[in-house]
């Protein structure tokens, strides 16, 4: 499928502004972006639901704009499940097979076999409200799936389930999503299910594509500090100089992996990358650095550090974290291949 | 398993969105035949001279009439007291129903609403019997009280008015805060001032949402002026008392100009209010629990128990009316009335009002969804003028709507000549005076279907129809039913509208009472009013207990 310079404006408010994009047969591509950035809007657009101002949807070369949303097969499942709460779940699942003109025997079987796919047996003749969160949502996607779809849409399916009910779907759609190699795309905010799930991840901000990649990609090799801090915290080193190779950071140089670019100002470390040392002798990217707070969260322990009039934090797995004291002075290792920099426009 | 898209796009002779468009034209052409056209058809018959052409002269003669201006200040003077006396009663009705641990709430609730199943005039025939020339009242007590004008208008609109008040007050004030009001006695505050500095402050919005109601449905009513108004004339009568009695078609058009203004100023108000109103109800809201108090909750058994005697008392005096000989010079108990119908054709007019009830249900169900559904789907400026076409009858009083109708459908060029004088021209004419309650109760209920059900319908290949059939009424067609029934009831009791329209052989129950009370036969027009409100509540439980067989528990008809 292609996306083609789609633009699509509500009132004055430019919701999805110049999007191109390219999605692979059988991939699992994330929109990923805070609240407002336009994702569910290229979403709907790309269902149908949306006419976009401008831009084209192709599939396989085949332009989608005038085929309506009910004629383009793309199975949806919607942030609140949207099951027709006047029907059961077997009801649910066969609809859009009857409008699909289905004859009787191949629905039955399609829907007997979606509802074992979807361990919804014992649930057939129940209506939605009957149903716990997690199995309504099941239920969606047993529905959107039926027809066969050629590509299937989800709108944050899992954001308004718990946590736990959460991962465990996760991992059912993704396994669902490899085993009938569909087209998948799915809206969501959090990032930690786009790194979980995806084969590649498009990062929105303000209706434009920040970043396309695979999760990795995205996380060490950021565009920009928009994809870096949404991914995962990031700290934000100020460099002494601007432009002097090799830089220098806190009074000491900066060793870097790689080619340093030239005008940048500031570098990047994430916090699970930081070292905290009570060896207080220097090194490369040994910086002299004090200890302001701890806060022991279980499986790490975060500690907000000063180095140089500079505050960054460190996320610490070890144990002996929790014996940091505020105030304590320790030393700073910047592992050379987790400083990153990134090109600024 | 992804097969050729040529294969697995679907193919759709029905373009949805061209359904849609159809539909919204005929929806609109509808709206403008009935509604836009007859409007302005009165309003340019008001602005030409009976020689031909345009000229203010029409509006100038009415204003240099001394008598024609009385009666605007007379219909002022007469509504304004109405909306007073009733906001007074109807407020305290519903603040008793709300705040007070008074017993019999159910039943004195359903006393309250019965004015809705009668005909307006039912309340001045019931006045005329207690306190008219021969009143009982007056013959008992030798009181002498003459009721024709000014008061016995002024009491018939309010016992009209008083359900109206009380479904908007009950509804604002049922949603008092318990922790608002636990938070002012913890302050040290009593009931008084509780009263004064929570209660209604929190129901501003229902109690100015009720006034302008009471005060259009005051303005605009025919059936109370017409019978107890005696010398008293109001504009409402007075369009009538030009058109009819003197074919004076462009006073008439005046008259109804001069109704119409200060009632769409009313109705528009209203509306400004209600869209104003903020939601009611909060996540956090918690009910207010109702502690009972022995003095408050006598003082208000009291007040209600006379609100409900007076309704009662009203109402009951005109069935007993209908059972007796001849009222008021043979007293006996008979059923004649009801056995021997005083008029040529019988019982006709009673089946006319119930067969015209009945295509109002439908019809008005049917034009009020259907239009309702496009202004929901579509989202134009387009949609915009029908919303307005269809909540605009809503501000024109029926006398004014049914004149438009003489003007539009008894002009020998309009092709649809030959509905003149036929009950469907009643029955649409109905339809459409009422449209505004029926498409505003439509909207509400379409708005509660979230549109997510319509896009889920969408991906899955599902049309429009196949949508609207298997989805969208499925769920609301309780709403449906329960807006039937409102427009079976109004069509039984209105007679504003199709005293113009009727013909001899399309006479409705409503007007028969009319003409009966005008020959002076008492008891046969009581008789008449008692029938009327028999078939409403004789349909009411009938579809209740339809309902109730189906298994469908949780509908309330009324109210």
């Amino acid at each position: 499928m292609t996306l083609q310079d789609i633009t699509k404006r509500f009132d004055r408010v430019v919701a999805v502004s110049s999007v191109n994009l390219e999605i692979r047969e059988g991939e699992l591509v994330f929109f990923l972006g805070p609240s407002g950035c336009g994702k569910t809007t290229l979403l709907r657009v790309i269902a149908g639901l949306e006419i976009p101002d401008k831009g084209k949807v192709l599939l396989k070369e085949n332009d989608l704009a005038s085929t309506p949303a009910r004629l383009r097969n793309f199975g949806m499942v919607f942030q609140s499940y949207s099951l027709f709460l006047n029907m059961t779940v077997a009801k649910n699942v066969s609809y859009g097979l009857e409008c699909h003109k289905w004859d009787g025997n191949a629905k039955q079987r399609r829907v007997d076999e979606l509802l074992t796919m979807m361990r919804l047996e014992s649930q057939r003749d129940k209506y939605p409200n009957q149903l716990s969160g997690g199995q309504q949502q099941r239920v969606a996607l047993a529905r959107a799936l039926a027809p066969n779809p050629l590509v299937l849409l989800l709108d944050e399916p899992l954001s308004a389930l718990d946590a736990k009910v959460r991962a465990k779907l996760r991992g059912e759609v993704r396994d669902l999503q490899k085993r009938l190699d569909i087209t998948t795309i799915i809206v969501t905010h959090d990032q930690e299910e786009a790194m979980e799930m995806a084969d590649r991840v498009v990062v929105m901000n303000e209706g434009r594509i920040e970043q396309v990649g695979t999760p990795t990609d995205l996380y060490y090799r950021p565009a920009n500090l928009f994809v870096a801090d949404f991914l995962g915290k990031m700290n934000v080193l100020r460099l002494e100089e601007k432009g002097v190779v090799p830089p220098r950071l806190a009074g000491c140089l900066l060793s870097v992996e790689g080619e340093h670019p030239k005008n940048t100002e500031f570098v990047y470390v994430r916090p699970e990358a930081v070292e905290v040392l009570t060896d207080l002798r220097p090194g490369t990217n040994r910086f002299p650095g004090r200890v302001n707070k701890t806060t022991f969260l279980g499986t790490l322990t975060r500690v907000e550090l000063e180095m140089g009039k500079q505050h960054l934090a460190a996320e610490l797995r070890y144990k002996e974290a929790s014996i940091l004291q505020p105030g304590q002075e320790i030393t700073v290792y910047l592992p050379p291949e987790a400083v990153m920099t990134i090109a600024e426009s | 398993m992804q097969a050729a898209i040529s294969k697995t796009l679907l193919v759709s002779w029905i373009d949805d969105r061209k359904l849609l468009l159809i539909f919204a034209v005929l929806v609109s052409v509808l709206l403008v035949m009935f509604v836009a056209y007859p409007l302005w058809s009165i309003f340019r018959m008001s602005f030409l001279s009976p020689q031909g052409g345009w000229s203010l002269n029409n509006y100038v003669f009415f204003f240099s009439e001394p008598r024609l201006v009385g009666i605007v200040v007379n219909t002022f003077a007469m509504t304004i007291t109405t909306t007073l006396i009733t906001m007074i009663m109807a407020y305290l009705f519903s603040y008793a129903m709300i705040h007070s641990a008074i017993p019999f709430k159910h039943i004195f609730t359903l006393i309250a609403m019965s004015p809705l199943f009668a005909p307006s005039l039912i309340h001045a025939l019931g006045f005329q019997f207690l306190l008219g020339r021969n009143g009982l009242l007056n013959m008992f007590f030798n009181l002498g009280i003459s009721i024709y004008g000014f008061w016995g208008l002024v009491l018939s609109n309010t016992l009209y008015a008083f359900p109206h008040a009380v479904l908007i007050l009950r509804a604002s004030l049922a949603f008092a805060d318990q922790r608002m009001y636990e938070s002012a006695t913890m302050l040290g505050a009593s009931r008084w001032r509780i009263f004064w500095t929570v209660t209604v402050p929190a129901s501003r919005y229902g109690l100015m949402s009720a006034a302008f109601i009471v005060f259009a449905v005051t303005i605009t009513d025919f059936g109370n002026a017409i019978i107890i108004g005696g010398r008293y004339k109001v504009l409402a009568t007075e369009i009538y008392t030009q058109v009819v009695g003197q074919a004076n078609f462009n006073l008439g058009a005046v008259v109804s100009m001069v109704l119409l203004f200060p009632t769409a100023i009313a109705i528009s108000i209203e509306r400004w209010i209600s869209k104003r109103q903020p939601a009611l109800v909060t996540e956090k809201f918690v009910p207010l629990q109702v502690k009972s108090n022995r003095v408050f909750d006598t003082m208000m058994f009291i007040c209600v128990g006379l609100i409900c005697m007076a309704i009662i008392t009203v109402i009951g005096v005109v069935i007993y009316a209908s059972l007796v000989r001849l009222w008021p010079y043979s007293m006996v108990l008979t059923l004649r009335h009801y056995l021997e119908p005083e008029l040529q054709n019988g019982f006709e007019p009673l089946l006319n009002s119930i067969w015209m009830a009945m295509m109002t249900a439908i019809l008005g169900v049917l034009v009020t969804t259907l239009a309702a559904y496009i202004v929901h789907k579509m989202s134009s400026r387009f949609s915009r003028i029908l919303y307005f076409l269809s909540i605009l009858p809503g501000a024109v009083p029926g006398m004014v709507l049914g004149l438009g109708y003489i003007f539009v459908f008894n002009n020998p060029h309009n092709p649809l000549v030959f509905l003149y004088g036929s009950l469907l021209l009643l029955a649409i004419c109905t339809s459409y005076h009422f449209h505004a309650q029926g498409f505003l109760a439509a909207t509400t209920s379409f708005k509660q279907i979230s549109t997510v059900f319509d896009e889920a319908s969408a991906m899955l290949g599902g049309s429009v129809i196949r949508t609207l059939h298997k989805v969208t009424l499925p769920i609301i067609w309780p709403s449906l039913v329960r807006s039937s029934v409102f427009f079976y009831m109004q069509a039984m009791v209105t007679l504003s509208a199709v005293i113009f329209l009727f013909s001899p052989a399309s006479t409705v129950a409503s007007v028969v009472v009319v003409q009966l009370e005008d020959f002076g036969d008492m008891s046969s027009a009581a008789a008449f009013a008692t029938l009327i409100m028999l078939s409403v509540i004789v349909m009411l439980i009938t579809l209740q207990g339809l309902l109730h067989l189906m298994g469908v528990k949780n509908i309330s008809l009324v109210g």
